[in-house]
């Protein structure tokens, strides 16, 4: 792995933790916003059409945490769009001794 | 000089339109475009659907997954999916972006910036060296929208031409995206057009897009093309003569009238350049 992953893992990094990840020095803070926004906001839009009674019960603010955990952690494999959500579904229950309610990945299975 | 995929003016597939487009058969529609991944895992009325159109229309296919410029090893297996894809569907021509969408985590499902850097040159070159023996065919890379330029050592048209030359394939030149790319970069968008490698220009993508900031625009699809960008195509016209054009609609897909209107005002511009030349 060479300088050019570096730059790229620094960069996405940074989309995937915004909290945690400092941004790297090259980019101004508005393009890393849009970025940040894009990302986050294509991957919970793919989840809410999936998972909207997961959303409901949870309600807003935790479910956007969680989402923003399955973006930070969740090493998702499978390329296309519509396989997010089975994606989602391994990252719960790949959680589910954490802090997390032990019934969401059951619910989100049944969804 | 470049033997076309299609010629004429074409239209993105969109499952919103498929009930007016086989109700309709529009003469402004020459050829068409899908997203092969939106249609990979279809089965039943879906597929049958398909095959109606790939049979009506000559289809080209514009992936979003390849992530050619990932730190991670290409998907073979993804890739063998789109070739049994592609010819299952009597798909002639596959295209892909400039891009990647993919970390050495894994997958993010939206378009990043490939470095311009040299070593992302011969990188993402033999990548697409790779993709092309894989597929045993010739493809194209589109000009990808990008809004930060992460560890930039040469200018972007510098790095599309140097990717292009060492991987020996064509460019889907998307011309809404020079557009965007010259406000958010602040560069000339008519300097970029002439210093494009014309004999690599398989065909062209149009598009509309959101203005966020005077000087931020977003590439969402999800609007009508903009006068400056209708400008820009009617210049690449006049650089390079007419090639055969593609609208693209992502967002906020309207009635299939709409986007009709917007064909006509390609073939217009189309028939221009023809009475000119």
């Amino acid at each position: 792995m060479g300088k050019l992953s570096d730059i790229q893992n620094a960069f996405t990094a940074r989309i995937r933790d915004p909290q945690h990840v400092i941004k790297p020095v090259d980019i101004a803070d508005d393009r890393m916003q849009v970025y940040k926004e894009l990302l986050f906001n294509n991957i919970e839009e793919a989840l809410n059409i999936v998972f909207p009674i997961c959303k409901h019960i949870l309600g807003s603010a935790t479910w956007l945490l969680l989402v923003r955990k399955f973006m930070s952690s969740h090493a998702a494999s499978k390329p296309l769009y519509t396989q997010i959500s089975e994606e989602f579904v391994e990252f719960l229950l790949a959680a589910k001794n954490s802090k997390m309610p032990a019934y969401l990945s059951e619910l989100t299975h049944y969804e | 000089m470049m033997t076309y995929p299609v010629e004429g003016v074409g239209l993105g597939l969109r499952r919103e339109q498929l009930t007016e487009l086989r109700q309709q058969d529009p003469m402004q529609i020459n050829f068409m475009e899908l997203a092969p991944e939106n249609w990979l895992k279809m089965g039943g009325r879906r597929k049958k659907e398909l095959h109606y159109f790939c049979e009506r229309y000559s289809m080209l296919a514009h992936g979003l997954s390849l992530s050619i410029g990932s730190p991670l090893l290409l998907d073979l297996e993804f890739l063998a999916e789109i070739k049994k894809f592609l010819e299952q569907n009597n798909i002639t021509y596959y295209s892909e972006h400039l891009s990647y969408c993919s970390d050495s985590t894994g997958q993010l499902y939206d378009l990043l910036p490939i470095p311009f850097t040299e070593e992302a040159v011969h990188y993402v070159a033999g990548r697409i060296r790779q993709v092309q023996d894989f597929l045993e065919r010739r493809i194209a890379m589109e000009n990808a929208s990008y809004y930060a330029a992460p560890g930039q050592e040469m200018t972007e048209v510098d790095f599309i031409n140097a990717v292009l030359s060492e991987a020996d394939c064509d460019l889907l030149l998307d011309v809404n995206n020079v557009y965007v790319n010259s406000i958010n970069h602040q560069y000339d968008a008519e300097k970029f057009l002439q210093n494009l490698p014309e004999e690599r220009i398989a065909y062209i993508h149009i598009a509309g897009h959101y203005q966020e900031k005077e000087d931020l625009l977003i590439d969402t699809h999800g609007v009508n093309v903009i006068d400056p960008v209708w400008n820009l195509l009617r210049k690449t016209y006049q650089l390079y003569g007419v090639i055969p054009t593609l609208l693209e609609r992502d967002n906020n897909v309207p009635a299939l009238s709409e986007s009709l209107l917007e064909l006509d005002i390609i073939h217009q511009l189309q028939n221009v350049e023809v009475g000119r030349g």
